[in-house]
């Protein structure tokens, strides 16, 4: 997929002040969910994660070294309900200590959606991105994934990746 | 739809060159990140498109949820089987908007922050200034992947 700039590109600004504008690539890196706490009386069927009213629940996260002038791209995945009929989760994405996706609301339980959030940085040093479970609305709730066993992987995951100027 | 909403957390930097790669600039605090304040949009999703550091706003572009949830008739909404869910009409996609467009502009900005309980954006001087000496064209976001 080509990679599309702002309006304003790099291209154009950086040759106003003759910086080269060659792209190339800098790092990248995934990570599959943090959260591996299955519940023994739903194991082999779903893990539920509490969500405190108003605190971000992470499900998963990378941070990368980047270079500077680095353009980041991230996208986080999950597969997931929620768990009450009161309460609102949405998923949300950041980037370099900016919130800059929401996902619209998870769906009722047993219903499973995917959602896939994505958006691009611009990040130098170290920075972290990631992916987490938020819900505002009403009293403290969970988010609910479906699983295989009481082992298995929660369904959420974050990749990221950049280029660079050189 | 492009909404305007009050901005919490903490700016770390405004960096100008990353403004002119992203439109945003921003480095928020991993501990207390830059985002909108806390209130209820309803069934939307939202991306950012700028911030406004003199003004502390964060400019969204909000999309309406694809699905709703629907109670049967009668149903227990605390009955797992008495709910569905199905994608939204037109009209409910509207809905969605609207309700999230008077969320946000039925307030002022101050009612806003006491109503969410969001504390005010956390900025330095230095931040700022850099900020206000950005080009004209840096700032908004126009396209997305």
């Amino acid at each position: 997929m080509p990679l599309e700039f702002p309006k304003g590109s790099i291209t154009l600004d950086f040759a106003k002040k003759a910086v080269p504008s060659i792209l190339a690539e800098d790092v990248e890196g995934s990570n599959y969910s943090t959260v591996v706490t299955a519940s023994a009386a739903f194991a082999g069927y779903y893990n539920e994660i509490l969500i405190t009213n108003g605190v971000d629940l992470t499900l998963a996260t990378k941070t990368l070294n980047f270079d500077a002038n680095s353009l980041a791209f991230a996208a986080g995945f999950a597969s997931a309900c929620e768990y009450a009929a009161t309460s609102d989760i949405v998923l949300h994405l950041y980037m370099g200590g900016v919130l800059m996706q929401t996902s619209a609301e998870l769906p009722l339980r047993p219903h499973m959606q995917n959602f896939v959030l994505r958006d691009f940085k611009a990040l130098s040093g170290n920075q972290e991105c990631k992916l987490t479970a938020y819900q505002l609305t009403g009293s403290d709730t969970s988010i609910r994934f479906y699983l295989g066993d009481a082992t298995s992987q929660d369904t959420a995951a974050i990749a990221v990746g950049s280029v660079k100027l050189s | 739809m492009r909404l305007k909403v009050p901005i919490t957390g903490k700016v770390l930097e405004y960096d100008p060159v990353a403004g002119q790669i992203d439109g945003i600039g921003v480095v928020g605090d991993p501990d207390d990140p830059v985002k909108p304040v806390d209130i209820h949009l309803g069934n939307v999703s939202w991306r950012l498109v700028a911030i406004d550091l003199e003004n502390d706003l964060a400019e969204i572009e909000v999309s309406p949820g694809e699905n709703i949830n629907v109670l049967k008739d009668g149903g227990d909404p605390q009955k797992p089987e008495d709910w569905s869910s199905r994608a939204a009409t037109p009209v409910e996609k509207q809905s969605f908007l609207d309700n999230a467009k008077s969320a946000v502009e039925s307030y002022t900005k101050d009612e806003l922050y006491t109503m969410s309980k969001s504390k005010r954006l956390v900025k330095s001087a230095n931040a700022l200034e850099k900020y206000k000496m950005k080009p004209p064209n840096v700032g908004v976001r126009e396209q997305s992947f």
